[in-house]
């Protein structure tokens, strides 16, 4: 569906056709339900906050001007949604050594990226994964797995781009020093 | 220079990690759609309820103008009349004064109320009944919020 179509579709929602609104989000709710599963984790919870998330949508789609895209647009209520639930139910994240993590060079942690898909690493890093901030693992689904660029993670995620190119180098970091303390049994949590 | 996320092995351990991860339901769309159903219906009763309380609050509005506009016709002042009535020593169930001819009620009390000075003119009582209108308002509306919130449907 084109933007324009999908503008189309929005304004005769608005306009009172609230049925075609099943359309909009069958499109986009296997996108913001990944989104909210690698945020909320808890199963049983990413369906309800999922539902929220389309419901909120719906009540401000009238407000929705159309600046960005509309999938960027509910990938933030998405992101914003999930966010706040994770505050009522706060699992146990690795938290690093700053001293660590400042004292690994930026070309070793970059390295992550061409690292060989060993299964063995891949393995280990959807391990670590599963231990990165609630933010962290936003930002990292919906840059390497929904391929949005830095910008619209920017929009999302409501930072600046350089804020968001800080944050994915940092976590480049903390996931190479947290693989390899799985694979090579260091310590690196504080 | 921005990284090419989809070669990543990053990519590779998220989609590994989807794979691991409940699917959505198949009737999430019908579940969704009734609740925007719901979601509609509660609107327009919010909707309807308020458009009611200001219903009422404008016709208090019109009937207080109409009473305002009364007493300056007629120049009436309610207020020199009560406290005079008082000051005798009557109860105020005695008050006649509505049945009493506009003639007599004009001497009543051997003043004009406009003459008189009055304590409340015209422009008080406007104000006293805007008062009076303002905090109706502000009450009615605290009631809807509370009623929908005690049953949002």
């Amino acid at each position: 569906m084109q933007q324009d179509e999908e503008r189309e579709l929005i304004r005769r929602i608005v306009n009172g056709e609230h049925a075609l609104y099943a359309l909009l989000a069958q499109r986009h709710q296997q996108a913001v339900y990944r989104l909210v599963s690698r945020i909320v984790r808890r199963a049983e919870d990413a369906e309800e906050v999922t539902q929220d998330v389309f419901v909120k949508a719906f009540v401000s789609l009238h407000r929705f001007s159309g600046r960005s895209s509309f999938a960027t647009w509910l990938h933030r209520i998405a992101y914003n949604t999930a966010i706040s639930q994770t505050r009522r139910h706060q699992a146990r994240t690795a938290e690093i050594d700053p001293a660590r993590l400042a004292a690994l060079s930026d070309d070793t942690a970059e390295a992550i990226e061409t690292w060989s898909e060993r299964q063995e690493l891949v393995d280990a890093l959807t391990r670590t994964l599963e231990r990165l901030e609630a933010q962290e693992r936003a930002l990292v689904s919906l840059f390497y797995h929904d391929a949005h660029s830095i910008r619209e993670c920017a929009t999302i995620t409501d930072q600046t781009e350089a804020n968001v190119k800080v944050r994915l180098h940092r976590i480049r970091k903390k996931l190479y020093l947290l693989v390899n303390a799985q694979l090579h049994g260091t310590a690196t949590e504080k | 220079m921005e990284p090419q996320p989809k070669n990543s092995i990053i990519a590779r351990a998220l989609e590994q990690t989807q794979a691991q991860e409940k699917p959505l339901s198949p009737d999430f769309t019908r579940r969704l759609m009734a609740r925007i159903e719901c979601e509609t219906q509660r609107k327009a009763i919010r909707r309807e309820r308020r458009e009611t309380a200001l219903s009422i609050v404008a016709c208090i509005g019109v009937l207080a103008a109409l009473v305002a506009g009364t007493i300056h016709y007629f120049d009436l002042d309610l207020w020199s009349l009560w406290s005079e009535r008082q000051l005798l020593g009557q109860p105020l169930s005695d008050l006649q004064t509505f049945e009493q001819p506009l003639s007599d009620l004009q001497t009543f009390g051997g003043h004009l109320p406009t003459e008189s000075g009055a304590p409340m003119s015209l422009y008080s009582y406007v104000a006293v009944l805007f008062l009076g209108l303002l905090l109706l308002d502000g009450y009615l509306r605290q009631r809807l919020a509370r009623r929908i919130e005690k049953h949002p449907r």
